[in-house]
């Protein structure tokens, strides 16, 4: 599914770092991995990735190396830096935030800090 | 040559950046669309499929528009009252062209970029006021053609000098493209080389002859302009939707009809006065 972009412009760098959070992965399989966890919900374009995991990496937030085994293609893979990490946790931390903050919101109940 | 072949070739010489970056980002979207088409079971059939999932190759890793920011805010206030008005010219009859008959939205890159352009509709609408301003009090100053097309020009090549500035300063991560800065943002470099010509043909008809020549000269050049657009589309871009040339065709026989429309108005209501 495709949500607004204006929505998803804020949020793919949280997902794409959850989902380099748990393994290092190539970019299509980041991808792969946000339409599992997300039980296709999130489809993220396959045109945005790229740019995004270059913008982090130049930010300190990922590292790519490049692997091959015999018979396969080599294949870049990106990992969390500790930096990302870090990132990544304000991320969850404000979105988790900023979720519960809308949805009380809208269901018309006051936030209880 | 296969699409991804083919895909990849335009992508390469469409970026311009380190080698190594370059090199690297070809690999990758090697391994990406191989495994996609793996998973298919089936070879891309056009780069028009592949550019479905990731935009044209010019596009990917590009984003031309994010480097507007980038001279917003750092060029100087007056270069912004004198934006570059020739661009209205060509895009302001695509707009209407593409709005009654739109692409599917693969070949349809120009009018993409016109359209992300043209989302600042008040931006636009205050380019347009401009523009006008500048071609009346010159006119009605009696300055030399030269000097109108002078006036309303040369902020556009300081602008271009400074939208070229950024893009080569950009970050790596963000991949300079050529294809880009010739037919991105509506065709910015092409539409501007265009409309150069366009202003000429109409200052110096304007000055020798009746308005409705030079409106009809104007359309005409507009008509050619986009010919030469979408030739060099084509040819830059090898495989381009077969829907886009006969939109664009429509768009030039529109052009052109516009011109000559709004000229006989023009010419009827300055040959007969009004009875009241």
């Amino acid at each position: 599914m495709r949500y607004p972009s204006e929505v998803m412009k804020g949020l793919t760098p949280l997902l794409v770092l959850q989902a380099l959070s748990e393994a290092e992965l190539g970019g299509l399989s980041v991808l792969r991995r946000v339409r599992q966890l997300t039980s296709d919900q999130i489809d993220i374009p396959d045109g945005t990735i790229y740019p995004l995991l270059y913008r982090l990496e130049a930010q300190g937030a990922l590292v790519g190396r490049w692997h091959a085994e015999p018979g396969k293609r080599r294949q870049r893979l990106y990992r969390l830096t500790d930096r990302g990490r870090t990132m990544l946790a304000a991320d969850r931390t404000a979105w988790t935030g900023l979720v519960a903050a809308v949805s009380g919101f809208l269901s018309g109940k006051e936030l209880r800090s | 040559m296969s699409a991804i072949t083919a895909y990849l070739s335009a992508l390469k010489r469409s970026l311009w950046m380190s080698a190594a970056r370059r090199q690297s980002t070809i690999d990758e979207m090697q391994d990406h669309l191989t495994s996609l088409e793996e998973e298919q079971g089936r070879p891309f059939d056009s780069i028009a499929e592949i550019a479905q999932r990731f935009g044209a190759p010019g596009d990917v890793g590009c984003d031309l528009n994010r480097s507007i920011p980038w001279y917003q805010s750092r060029a100087p206030w007056w270069l912004f009252a004198i934006w570059p008005c020739t661009f209205v010219l060509l895009n302001g009859t695509m707009y209407v062209v593409h709005a009654f008959f739109p692409g599917d939205g693969t070949g349809d890159f120009i009018m993409s970029r016109a359209r992300s352009m043209a989302q600042d509709g008040a931006f636009q609408l205050y380019e347009i006021v401009i523009m006008f301003l500048i071609i009346f009090l010159a006119l009605r100053r009696g300055l030399r053609p030269f000097l109108i097309i002078a006036a309303i020009c040369l902020p556009q090549v300081i602008v271009k000098v400074l939208h070229t500035y950024s893009m080569i300063t950009a970050p790596y991560h963000r991949p300079i493209s050529l294809v880009g800065l010739l037919l991105g943002n509506g065709g910015f470099l092409t539409t501007y080389v265009i409309s150069v010509l366009a202003l000429i043909a109409l200052a110096q008809v304007w000055r020798t002859t009746s308005l409705y020549r030079a409106l009809v000269t104007w359309g005409l050049v507009l008509a050619g302009s986009q010919a030469f657009t979408v030739a060099l589309a084509l040819s830059l871009r090898g495989q381009m939707s077969t829907r886009q040339l006969p939109i664009d065709c429509i768009g030039m026989v529109f052009s052109a009809a516009v011109a000559v429309i709004l000229g006989r108005a023009l010419l009827h209501r300055r040959l007969v006065p009004s009875q009241s």
